[in-house]
Formats: C-alpha cells, structure tokens, sequence
C-alpha cells in the first residue's frame, strides 16, 4: 500500500475539494452544509490510495488564548479502513511540513505553530508526538488532550505586552 | 576558564550545601532562613571554576496540575562573573540530563519532565525551547513564561485521554 499525499493548503482546488466533500458525505462527517463549505476551505493534506481519498487533514487558523499567539489547528479524519496505519500520524507530519512552510513564506501571518485536540479515544500516551511533534500542553473542560508544537522559525515578537485577560496557568514556584 | 559540573542532587554533600548558603545567605536573594534550609536539600548541580562556586540549580519536584504530572521545577542561579559566558546554559542541560537519567532509574517516582517559571527578563524569545526543549506551555497569573520538556521515555499512564 503506497499513500499518496497531496498538498492542498489555499490551492482552491476544485477536484480536492469535491473529493474531500465526498469523502465526509460517504463517512457521514457532515453535520451542517454551511459549515462543510467553510470546512472545505481549509483543507490542508489529502492521503490517496491510488484515486481514493482515504484520509485528510484541515488547518484553522485561530488566537490560541493560552498560548498568547496564532496557531493552526488541526483535524483529520481517516478512513476505518486505514486507521490501524498509522496514517493519521503520518498525514499531522505532513500536514505539519505544509503549514510551517506557509508560515515561513508568510511571516506578515504570524502563526506560532500548530495544534490539535486530541478527540479520539486510545491516541496520546506518549506526550510529544514523534512526527508531529506536538506536545501535551493541557487539557479541555471535557478532558480532552490539547496539544501544541511550535514552529522552530517563530520568536515571540519582542513588543509582545502580557495581557492579564488571557488565561494563565497555576505553576508559580 | 575551565567549569566542573557536579551532581548534588539527593547527596547531602555538606560542602556543596555550605557553598550554596552562603550566595543565599544574601536577603536580596533569599530573605527567609527557611528557605534556604529547602534550597539546599534540592540542590542539582554546582558548578565550580577554580574551586568557587560559579552557578548552581536547584529542583522542586511537585505535580504540575495544569499538565496532570508531576514535574521537576528548576532555579538557577550564576554568580554575577559568570553571567555572560554560557554558564547558565550549560548547568541548565547538565541538570536536565541529569534528573531525566534520574527519572529513569527511579520510575515509582513517576516524573513526567522539567519545568521552569521564566523569571529573568529578556529571556524566552524562542517557544520551542532550543537546546533544552523546554517548550513554552502558557504563562503565570504574574505574565512570566511557563515552560516544560516532557521525558522523551514518559508515557501517560492509565486513562491518557478522555
């Protein structure tokens, strides 16, 4: 089985993005139409099975509050066929590679690094990812695993003015 | 200038002990006696350069409840002529090795990283953490940076997620 994984980040595909709408009809990953169109937009890596779309990964792009900068946030669905492949932690690589390249080609955009939440139940023993190289930095209110690598180019701007809004973390020595 | 790093961590070396009280022994420092008593029964490392104490660590273990874990909390201190070599830099890898080789050979103690409060301005530009690892995780209700470096053998133990 050879994966095939393309770069679909902002190219305003239209075969990419009809795959990837077909891919989350089949798998009934859709809830609402209008969200599925904003979705669509952000797909980020499409796996290929020969000419199946088996798996894809989004990035949105968002202030991470406790991290005080812009991260990616990552989702990826794959298909069950596929997920004893590895092939979700082989397409957050990927995907990772995609989006830190974009950052570096447009530092105007200021995005830190990428993140995910981890939703799938049995993933995350291991607190940085090997590929991904996201670390566990926290948790939701719904426990849930947040995770967070930051991009080896990024600095934090030097005028960067402490908020005292933004959540902080209880670890004062 | 030749630098020699020494383990003092769970030694009870009254020489290292006595050193290290005396740089604390200034109020400007540490100005209650009590806590010097707990700094030096955490000491890390000391780093001499010709038989003077140049710059020393120190580690509280205790859980980190924002990570759920529980995490070896480091302070450093460089005596003011060694500011500007690469002292603190290096005691800081010295003493990270050296408790996640600890970690290691005592897994009941179940530490999961290092980590730090950033306290001194000007530093911490890189969130990733660079030759430490220790990776920017948010800040403190004072805005000083928060950082850890989970152990690459750590794994989260039981119900890891959900």
């Amino acid at each position: 089985m050879t994966i095939r994984f393309v770069d679909a980040w902002l190219k305003n595909d239209a075969k990419l993005e009809a795959d990837a709408m077909a891919f989350w009809t089949e798998h009934d990953l859709l809830g609402d139409d209008t969200l599925a169109e904003d979705r669509v937009k952000e797909i980020a890596v499409l796996a290929y099975d020969g000419e199946k779309l088996v798996g894809l990964s989004t990035l949105k792009i968002r202030h991470f509050d406790q991290l005080r900068q812009k991260f990616a946030f990552l989702r990826e669905s794959v298909s069950p066929d596929y997920r004893l492949h590895a092939l979700a932690r082989t397409m957050s690589g990927e995907t990772r590679k995609v989006i830190e390249a974009y950052a570096i080609a447009h530092p105007d955009e200021l995005i830190a690094g990428m993140a995910s939440v981890y939703q799938a139940k049995g993933i995350g023993k291991k607190p940085i990812g090997s590929v991904s190289r996201m670390a566990l930095i926290g948790y939701t209110e719904n426990n849930a695993q947040v995770r967070a690598g930051w991009f080896e180019h990024f600095r934090i701007p030097a005028n960067l003015t402490p908020l005292s809004e933004f959540p902080s973390l209880k670890a004062d020595q | 200038m030749t630098i020699e790093y020494c383990v003092a961590w769970h030694k009870n070396d009254p020489r290292y002990e006595a050193d290290a009280r005396v740089i604390w022994s200034d109020p400007e420092l540490l100005p209650d006696n009590n806590e010097i008593e707990i700094r030096a029964k955490q000491l890390a490392i000391v780093a001499y350069s010709d038989g003077q104490l140049a710059a020393m660590t120190t580690l509280n273990v205790r859980p980190f409840d924002h990570l759920r874990q529980k995490f070896a909390f480091i302070r450093g201190y460089v005596t003011p002529a060694f500011r500007l070599n690469a002292v603190g830099r290096d005691i800081m890898r010295e003493t990270q090795k050296m408790i996640e080789n600890w970690a290691l050979d005592n897994p009941e103690e179940q530490i999961a990283g290092m980590a730090a409060v950033i306290q001194v301005p000007g530093v911490g530009q890189n969130p990733a953490g660079g030759n430490t690892g220790l990776v920017l995780m948010g800040y403190t209700q004072s805005n000083e940076q928060v950082r850890a470096a989970w152990f690459e053998h750590f794994r989260i133990p039981g119900n890891f997620t959900n």
